[in-house]
């Protein structure tokens, strides 16, 4: 477990700004907190059968990721993600007798719910809206909803700078930019999925081009089998 | 999965040389810096009395660094500094003042309430011989104070004192008090008032 544990630069940054200001009965607390979160997504991952690639530690919060497939259930993804704030609460009645304990709480439980999109917050709404509307229209709701909580957070900031809140909000900016980046090369990757691999779905949609394809259903494009339209889709010349 | 190649090239960085390698260029760098420093201490007197005098015997203020950073770069971790603590604004009366050792012994009524007299950081908590015991605070402003000869406290270690807060109680009627600046030894009347 320990190898896949890696600390972010601002981490450490901000370990060290810490232990120069003299904060440290503060460290063991906020940590252990943290990791409790991120172990809850591990722990929950690990049991659904998914294979663990790393755990980044970032001052405000962590970041687990899998080695999974985007056309994993969307029921499984939210569990997942549910499972971090859940273990954070109970993790919190234990350690309830450290000092300041109820305030790192729930700022990190808040911090972590907001709607940004490579928080847990941003993503658990990104699955919500793969319920209604499509694999690439939900990404962009999700994409502008972070983007106008990011602006409204710096803005915050201007008015009581804070030196830490603003790192992590760089870093999670340049994130979201990059995701935004990669978009196409995730939806190719979905599609590439559903062309190499038989997946069982319940839903059945009529849609009219290869840009609509939604999560978890299953789909006639034109009026023709979705495996068809895309064994011609990717095997053209 | 079958693909996991495709996952790799998304997600993870090449890393470049073996582990020996890397520990081996970080000995090779720490060497480096440790003979620039030796070279430059031998070519100028101005820097070899600053690194004797300043770097290698002079303590990290962290309270005084604490208060900078708090200043410019807002607050460090989600804590609100206004808790209800039991705050008096009482300066320290004493009624006799005599030299002991480096510090003061002073004679104060009766289990006196000794309060802080600055804001900083509790650094060191424990007994001392003859004294009793000892509590240190690293202050704000850069003076270490140490208070001798201290009971019923319920302070620990690396708790942030304001000013005026409760310390403990004096056992008996004399109070040690050490005032250090620097590598000076200050007078206690000049400081409290």
């Amino acid at each position: 477990m320990l190898k896949h544990i890696y600390l972010d630069k601002t981490t450490i940054f901000f370990l060290l700004i810490i232990i120069l200001t003299g904060n440290f009965n503060h460290v063991f607390p906020y940590f252990s907190l943290l990791m409790i979160h991120e172990m809850g997504h591990a722990l929950c991952g690990v049991i659904l059968g998914y294979e663990l690639d790393k755990i980044t530690i970032y001052p405000y919060g962590g970041v687990t990721t899998f080695n999974l497939p985007i056309n994993i259930p969307l029921k499984k993804e939210l569990l997942i993600l549910l499972f971090g704030p859940i273990f954070q609460i109970i993790g919190y009645f234990f350690l309830k007798s450290f000092k300041d304990i109820s305030l790192y709480h729930y700022t990190l439980l808040i911090f972590n719910l907001l709607p940004i999109y490579p928080l847990d917050g941003g993503r658990i709404l990104n699955i919500l809206l793969g319920y209604v509307f499509n694999y690439l229209k939900s990404f962009y709701i999700t994409f502008i909803l972070s983007l106008l909580f990011i602006t409204n957070l710096f803005l915050l900031n201007i008015k009581e700078f804070n030196l830490t809140l603003f790192m992590t909000l760089i870093t999670v900016l340049g994130k979201l930019i990059n995701l935004y980046k990669k978009r196409y090369l995730y939806y190719n990757r979905f599609l590439l999925e559903r062309y190499l691999y038989n997946y069982i779905f319940k839903k059945v949609r009529i849609i009219k081009n290869v840009h609509g394809l939604y999560r978890d259903t299953r789909h006639f494009i034109n009026y023709e089998e979705e495996k068809r339209f895309l064994k011609k889709y990717f095997e053209r010349k | 999965m079958k693909y996991k190649c495709l996952e790799k090239l998304v997600h993870q960085k090449e890393k470049k040389g073996s582990r020996l390698i890397r520990f081996f260029n970080k000995v090779l760098m720490a060497i480096f810096l440790g003979l620039v420093f030796l070279i430059v201490m031998e070519y100028s007197p101005k820097f070899k009395t600053f690194m004797h005098e300043d770097v290698l015997n002079k303590n990290i203020s962290f309270g005084f660094l604490g208060k900078l950073y708090n200043q410019y770069f807002g607050k460090i971790l989600p804590n609100n500094e206004e808790k209800t603590l039991e705050v008096f604004n009482e300066k320290i009366n004493y009624q006799k003042k005599e030299k002991y050792d480096d510090g003061w012994k002073l004679t104060v009524s009766d289990n006196y309430l000794v309060p802080s007299i600055n804001n900083g950081i509790v650094v060191f908590i424990g007994e001392k011989e003859g004294i009793g015991k000892v509590i240190t605070i690293e202050q704000d402003d850069g003076i270490t104070l140490t208070y001798g000869n201290i009971s019923n406290s319920n302070l620990k270690l690396y708790d942030y004192v304001v000013k005026g807060n409760f310390l403990g109680e004096v056992n008996g009627t004399t109070l040690y008090l050490t005032i250090l600046k620097g590598n000076q030894y200050l007078d206690v009347e000049t400081y409290l008032s």
